[in-house]
């Protein structure tokens, strides 16, 4: 790699040019965040029950149940509720759960963080994984290859709260006993350590706690792994797919014209160029594991947002699940958001250019 | 040197900068270069030309080591300078690439790393045969480089990308990387196919230039055989996997030996050819390599074509030189009536219907 990063164009105005995709780019968001609070809200609506009267029980008077509706604002027009809860999303009053009482807000913080540790180790996982798997792959060819594409479109296709099970029955508790079953994040008798950003194994390390440390991950392995598979197994395919598409182009040949050996050539040329379109999927990858681990959680007992979610959605919870279908988008957008800018940053065919080629 | 293959290296005084003898291709079971001699002397200027699919690229991949994958090479004897070449030795290549022997590829649009610096992807063939060479002496040899082959305000350029890059500049900066070590033969595939008119003139005489001022031998590939007729000392002209005719380019328009290079000569079009009439063509395609025909494997598209020519593999004919010739300038042609086509203008047979 080139110490060279730093390139300004000077005959066009970058400025103007990273501004007018930065708006494009923000018109976007709202666009999608705007669409999703709208299908949440209705699908929430349409769905058959009245949460006034779960709230309540089915022993109470139908004056009760009024004064309920009406406390709840759920005698207003729709549009006047819709716009209510923009703004209490906006201003992070999710509102209490009309099953328990609990503050949204409040349980929701309190519980993204597991889940949050969960999906980027997975991720850590898949991305690792896919990376060695694919770049083998590609590179050797022939049976290597086979083999890595029959194994990443067996991952495609298993269900993960069988994997889950299976490594717990393996691994975990049931078996080996290597690591521990379904029993949360930490061994009982640690205390967790001071809450800095809520993940375990990072607090551990800045706390100076290395069986904290050591422990959370432990505990972290198997739902990380079982949540890592499928995604791990589509970045493994995408990313040899690219490689193998990068590696016929002709400037590996004059590359290799240079006397460079063929896996200097395919480490530093062929995958810096597949890396770069893989980006953008990685981070709605990452996306898709923070609001995808409902299952794993609940296998694992995993104290994340997921089994908040179940929970939600079998009491119709709306609050809780409007709250989360909510939050998963705006996770979803600004992790293409940030994908997208990654991208921008580090391709240098996006990088200036206001209208030259 | 005649029909042997050994001739050339003995007559040579100096070890010819690349030589290869009986040089063959195959991609899986077809062969597709049967048996192809080439040397080219320091300093030469050796003109391959053909249709495509004749395995001039192939030739030109052959030679660097770089065939695609499912092709080998499965005979002849390759020299660099009079080291022979190991082509099962993959590090030994990598030590010749770039080094003694570069290439220069056909589309300069999709010859660069489209992520990389231009002065990363010079450096970069730099770095590999001088590892111990300072950043800073690197960053100036790039510059330097950089204006030899015409690129003006190489600092700036070498911090910029290639698509900050015309098709020129690009095939500039690829024939900057291609001679960056001063390597004693430059194969220059195509290197002009993919440029406009004004932009391939340019080219041709940068390449020139570097001939006269390097000292590098070139190998220039193309389909142009007037582009090769102006840059070219020899030419080696190919068809169906052999060189069919080596002629001296001075004796290419009007002495051609080879049905073949006549045609081809004959189809080029000319400035001031009277309106209405038809460019002179030849008819017919270049046979599937999988299925060669008998004999000469011109010969059904050969208006010279005799029925003996069917027969047996036509024999190499050495055209009498004119005096005073070097004795590397040989000109001679695989065509039994190579003589009577030197000496005859066109065939008397021509407005027939071709054989086959």
């Amino acid at each position: 790699m080139s110490a060279t990063s730093t390139t300004t164009s000077t005959t066009t105005r970058p400025g103007a040019a990273a501004l007018r995709r930065g708006g494009g780019a923000l018109l976007g968001v709202l666009a999608t965040l705007l669409l999703a609070s709208v299908v949440s809200f209705v699908v929430l609506r349409a769905v058959p029950g009245d949460p006034a009267r779960l709230i309540v029980g089915p022993l109470a008077t139908p004056d009760v149940l009024a004064g309920v509706r009406t406390q709840l604002g759920l005698d207003d027009p729709l549009w006047l509720q819709y716009l209510r809860y923009v703004r209490d999303f906006a201003t992070g009053q999710w509102g209490y759960s009309y099953s328990n009482g609990a503050d949204v807000t409040a349980v929701m913080a309190a519980r993204l963080p597991a889940t949050l540790e969960l999906a980027l180790w997975a991720f850590l996982f898949a991305v690792v994984g896919a990376l060695v798997v694919a770049t083998v792959a590609s590179f050797r060819g022939g049976a290597v290859a086979a083999a890595a594409k029959v194994v990443s479109l067996i991952g495609l296709g298993t269900p993960q709260f069988w994997v889950a099970l299976v490594l717990i029955l393996v691994l975990g508790s049931g078996g080996l006993g290597v690591l521990p079953g379904p029993s949360g994040r930490l061994t009982s008798f640690l205390e967790p350590p001071p809450h800095v950003t809520g993940l375990y194994t990072v607090d551990g390390l800045l706390a100076g706690q290395p069986i904290v440390f050591s422990d959370a991950l432990a505990h972290l392995a198997l739902p990380a792994i079982s949540l890592a598979i499928i995604p791990g197994a589509f970045l493994t395919r995408l990313l040899t797919a690219n490689q193998l598409d990068v590696a016929r182009a002709p400037f590996v040949t004059v590359v290799r014209s240079k006397g460079v050996s063929r896996w200097a050539a395919h480490r530093r040329h062929v995958l810096h160029n597949a890396l770069l379109p893989s980006v953008s999927s990685a981070g709605l990858v990452l996306a898709s594991l923070i609001t995808g681990s409902v299952l794993v959680e609940s296998v694992f007992n995993w104290p994340g947002i997921g089994q908040v979610l179940v929970q939600g959605i079998q009491r119709q919870d709306f609050a809780v699940v409007q709250a989360f279908v909510l939050l998963s988008a705006v996770l979803y957008v600004a992790a293409n958001t940030v994908a997208d800018l990654a991208v921008a940053l580090i391709d240098p065919r996006l990088r200036v250019s206001g209208g030259s080629r | 040197m005649s029909t042997t293959t050994a001739a050339a290296a003995t007559t040579e005084a100096a070890p010819a900068a690349l030589s290869a003898k009986g040089l063959r291709v195959a991609y899986g079971d077809v062969e597709v270069v049967r048996g192809v001699d080439l040397v080219v002397r320091p300093g030469e200027r050796v003109g391959v030309v053909g249709e495509s699919g004749c395995g001039k690229s192939t030739v030109a991949l052959a030679l660097m080591g770089l065939l695609a994958a499912g092709g080998s090479v499965t005979g002849g004897v390759v020299s660099v300078s009079g080291t022979r070449v190991d082509y099962r030795d993959e590090k030994a290549l990598d030590r010749m690439r770039g080094s003694q022997l570069s290439l220069v590829f056909q589309d300069p649009l999709t010859s660069l790393d489209p992520v990389k610096s231009i002065g990363a992807q010079i450096a970069e063939a730099l770095r590999r045969h001088s590892p111990r060479t300072s950043r800073a002496a690197v960053r100036a040899r790039c510059a330097e480089l950089l204006t030899a082959v015409g690129v003006p305000e190489p600092e700036r350029r070498l911090k910029q990308y290639p698509h900050e890059f015309s098709g020129g500049m690009r095939q500039r900066a690829l024939i900057a990387i291609a001679v960056a070590n001063d390597p004693a033969v430059l194969i220059a595939d195509e290197p002009t196919t993919a440029l406009d008119v004004t932009t391939q003139a340019q080219v041709v005489d940068l390449l020139d230039s570097l001939v006269d001022r390097l000292g590098v031998a070139v190998v220039l590939v193309t389909h142009d055989i007037g582009l090769v007729s102006e840059f070219c000392d020899r030419v080696l002209v190919m068809y169906a996997g052999r060189v069919v005719e080596e002629v001296p380019s001075t004796a290419l328009f009007g002495g051609a030996a080879h049905p073949y290079t006549r045609a081809l000569l004959e189809s080029l079009p000319v400035p001031g050819r009277p309106r209405g009439e038809d460019l002179a063509w030849i008819p017919g395609a270049p046979p599937p390599l999988a299925a060669l025909p008998p004999g000469c494997s011109f010969a059904p598209r050969c208006t010279w074509a005799q029925p003996e020519c069917a027969a047996g593999t036509p024999p190499r004919v050495v055209v009498p030189g004119a005096p005073g010739r070097g004795a590397h300038e040989v000109h001679a042609a695989e065509c039994r009536r190579a003589l009577e086509v030197v000496t005859s203008g066109r065939p008397a047979d021509r407005q027939e219907e071709p054989r086959g």
